[in-house]
């Protein structure tokens, strides 16, 4: 069920608005409102479902708006749920600039998006923004998705308020993390299979707490109630156009030069 | 031989086997029986405790397993 209080402090902190109260042991805080709330987990290991589920809880209890990071238009005006309606938008990340409003930004899978390897491209926007993101629109906060941490650039963790949430992350992957989040990523592993087993769908650990925290499914995700809805928010970027699919793997029309070889002097030493 | 050896002539004193064998004998029974049986259990057991380091005699010593730590929001 949702309540104001289903999200440990380190993530209620960031999804509230700035200024707006809630309650830590018995004692009203204040919510930063700014950061980044960083999910990871394994394909199909329930980020981005969670992360519908905070995004949610914003239209809820805050006056945020939401905007879903270059998420396809038919997923907008088909897929979310109708209290959403109004509430979500699909501004691209690198119009961040445009945006004069505390958004609430969802930037899934960062790790096709915002590649580490891609230092001149959408990585390095991403890191760039991290620093900044307090003073755009007033605070604003980013949740995003990925399979690992070591796929995002290492900027972007550099510079602001982080909340970090692990799911089940596969074992043969977790041995290529970042080696500054290798351990929080094996503690969740251990604290999760405490309290469940398989893909551990029904808790994720928050990191930033140190606890364990049972997951809300809402019905307008679930296959069962409505398989259509379901799958568009569930796996949004298969809806995207074909030209787009592309432009998102090959990285926009960036072209690498070979470097030319002079044959005549391939063998020389000077 | 895995798993089927009691904790008591696994890691504890052939002297306790000798004990129980003979108190069998005897055909003593009882609670204090049983009682001088897990003194002589206990005094072997700490016998070969005491060549252990610190640490495994540490690990031995029964304590409560924590709970996962789990939000209640």
């Amino acid at each position: 069920m949702m309540t104001k209080t289903m999200f440990p402090p380190s993530i209620t902190n960031l999804l509230l608005q700035e200024g707006q109260r809630f309650q830590i042991n018995n004692n009203f805080v204040e919510a930063l409102g700014t950061g980044i709330i960083c999910c990871v987990a394994s394909a199909r290991g329930g980020k981005t479902s969670l992360a519908y589920v905070m995004l949610d809880y914003v239209i809820r209890y805050t006056k945020r708006p939401v905007i879903l990071d270059s998420f396809p238009q038919k997923v907008i005006d088909e897929g979310v749920p109708d209290h959403w309606k109004g509430r979500v938008f699909n501004t691209p990340f690198s119009q961040i600039a445009t945006v004069n409003e505390p958004a609430v930004w969802l930037v899934d899978d960062s790790g096709t998006h915002y590649n580490s390897r891609d230092s001149m491209g959408g990585g390095k926007l991403l890191a760039r923004t991290a620093g900044i993101l307090s003073h755009f629109g007033g605070g604003m906060t980013v949740i995003f998705t990925t399979q690992l941490l070591s796929g995002v650039d290492v900027s972007f963790f550099r510079y602001t308020n982080m909340a970090t949430i692990i799911r089940y992350v596969d074992s043969d992957v977790l041995k290529h993390e970042r080696s500054e989040w290798k351990e929080l990523v094996q503690e969740g592993q251990y604290q999760l299979n405490r309290v469940s087993s398989g893909r551990c769908l029904d808790y994720f650990w928050s990191g930033k707490d140190r606890q364990l925290v049972r997951v809300h499914f809402p019905d307008w995700l679930n296959k069962k109630v409505d398989p259509i809805k379901a799958d568009l928010m569930s796996r949004p970027m298969r809806y995207h156009t074909v030209q787009d699919k592309e432009r998102m793997i090959k990285g926009g029309s960036k072209v690498v030069k070979k470097s030319k070889t002079d044959k005549s002097k391939e063998n020389m030493t000077e | 031989m895995k798993g089927g050896i009691p904790l008591h002539v696994a890691i504890g004193d052939i002297r306790s086997i000798t004990l129980r064998n003979k108190l069998k004998r005897l055909g003593l029974e009882g609670q204090h029986i049983d009682d001088l049986i897990s003194l002589v259990d206990e005094i072997g057991i700490q016998q070969n405790l005491n060549d252990m380091p610190l640490g495994v005699r540490f690990s031995t010593v029964k304590s409560k397993k924590n709970k996962p730590n789990i939000w209640k929001g």
